[in-house]
């Protein structure tokens, strides 16, 4: 069994991929240019989280 | 002697940075005007953060305008969360049930109702520190509720916006003092009591001041009328969610390294599972979806943006300059820098939303004020910012919650709102001038 904080990253991970495909689809289906070009200051730092970069 | 001293060097420099950033803010605004396109506030600080990084000779600063950002990726993680939590209980129809049992149980009970609707409206700016998140969750609710006991359409509107605007700055979540905290290095601990100090009494004098006079008990046919009887699949199943909820929060701090922490937004998301078996059927992806878009996605974005302009601001000297001009004003006059404090937070954050006058005026003022306890004066000053969501320009919640009621004009809210807006600017000032004796009694350290 993992310690109790690696499996808490583990969702914190999850749950950070899990929102930023719901900011990708959102940006994808919408049709005003400024939420597109805000959704951008949104995806990526989760990407960066997501990667561990930061 | 050198022909250039390094402090005159620092100063122009800085200053010439921060001159850019208020001409291209201006500039940009003009342009949305011109081409009739409301420029988003993240889009347009953003670009002024290049253009004073450039102008101050850091060239195009990538590294610090994503490097920022990053320092508030978990407060944003819990405003997403906590709206998907709001919006699947209202999916789920559980949101309808307790506003029926408030208004069944508490007919004839005018003070336990209007607490009630208080918790109601501060819940969701408390779990995700955005005013506009209460205006459009529970806010509706509230508004069938407040409808249904008489209180007039105008002053509906100034209890919605005015509560939801007051539950922004109540603990566990208060962006404005996040900000201000994170940007002076200092953790966000020891808030809660003296945040909760601060905002219940001017949020049940708001109510109490604004609706209480217009009361008149509904008889049962009359609530049925407005608010038909909602399906539930028994009396408890509505509050199920929000006792998962409590009662987890209460477990991690209750047994500490026996019940796992498993983290604020992993809480609600657990919450918002619950919801799924404790009312109407809906889709939970497109519920989700649906949380995150419009008002609550423009506020994430732009707090990932004042990541950049703290980062920015301290890169250029910008923000060390707006300190300097803080600490100089407080020195000529201590009474002119709690002017200045009452006056430009709402004003300013009328044009920047309260999370803009967080950064730009909150962060200064703060640091001018380091000789008395911290935690409070950065309670006061947020509370200060907060209330900038009912001021115009941007009027945040102000104006949602005017569209909700389908009021015609917003002037007629916000004179309503006046007398409370003044009250809340009073008392947080009285925290920030007696900051220290406060601190004695409501902060732990």
């Amino acid at each position: 069994m993992p310690p109790t904080y690696v499996i808490v990253m583990a969702l914190y991970t999850a749950l950070t991929a899990y929102i930023l495909y719901l900011v990708i689809s959102n940006m994808t289906r919408s049709k005003d240019v400024w939420e597109q070009i805000m959704a951008v200051f949104v995806i990526v730092p989760l990407f960066m989280r997501l990667i561990f970069i930061k | 002697m050198t022909p250039q001293l390094h402090d005159s060097q620092m100063y122009f420099t800085s200053g010439l940075a921060l001159g850019a950033m208020v001409l291209t803010f201006m500039a940009l605004s003009l342009v949305g005007r011109f081409i009739k396109q409301t420029i988003p506030l993240a889009v347009n600080l953003f670009i002024c953060m290049i253009m004073g990084a450039l102008v101050a000779g850091f060239g195009l600063p990538i590294r610090h305008l994503f490097e920022g950002p990053v320092w508030y990726i978990y407060i944003n993680l819990v405003i997403f969360t906590g709206m998907i939590f709001l919006t699947c209980l209202k999916a789920a129809g559980n949101l309808d049930c307790i506003a029926y049992d408030i208004l069944t149980k508490f007919r004839k009970r005018p003070a336990i109702m209007f607490c009630l609707i208080t918790l109601l409206l501060f819940f969701p700016g408390m779990v995700t520190g955005v005013g506009t998140a209460g205006v459009l969750s529970t806010g509706l609710v509230a508004v069938v509720i407040l409808r249904a006991v008489g209180v007039p359409n105008v002053q509906t509107g100034a209890i919605v916006a005015m509560l939801t605007t007051i539950g922004a700055a109540a603990p566990p979540v208060n962006l404005p003092a996040i900000i201000i905290a994170s940007g002076i290095n200092m953790p966000y601990e020891g808030f809660e009591l003296i945040l909760l100090v601060i905002t219940v009494p001017l949020g049940l004098f708001t109510i109490f001041w604004l609706g209480y006079k217009h009361f008149k008990s509904p008889t049962l046919e009359e609530i049925e009328k407005v608010l038909p009887r909602p399906e539930r699949k028994s009396a408890f199943m509505p509050y199920l969610p929000l006792l998962v909820v409590v009662a987890i929060f209460v477990l991690i701090r209750a047994l500490p390294g026996k019940f796992p922490d498993i983290i604020t937004p992993m809480v609600f998301m657990v919450g918002s599972l619950a919801t799924l078996f404790t009312g109407k059927k809906y889709r939970f992806n497109e519920a989700c979806k649906e949380a995150i878009r419009g008002g609550i996605f423009s506020t994430v974005a732009l707090i990932f943006v004042v990541g950049a302009v703290v980062q920015v601001t301290t890169l250029t000297g910008s923000k060390g300059l707006l300190v300097l001009a803080s600490l100089t004003v407080g020195a000529a006059a201590p009474v002119l820098l709690y002017v200045a404090l009452g006056v430009s937070l709402p004003l300013l954050g009328g044009v920047l939303t309260h999370l803009g006058a967080s950064v730009i005026l909150g962060i200064p003022f703060t640091l001018a004020m380091l000789t008395q306890n911290v935690i409070a004066v950065v309670a006061g000053i947020s509370m200060l910012c907060v209330l900038s969501q009912v001021i115009p320009p941007s009027a945040l919640g102000g104006y949602f919650a005017q569209e909700l009621v389908r009021e015609k004009k917003y002037s007629s809210i916000l004179t309503a709102s006046m007398v409370p807006l003044l009250v809340c600017v009073a008392f947080s000032l009285v925290t920030l001038i007696f900051a220290n004796k406060f601190a004695a009694l409501f902060v732990p350290f």
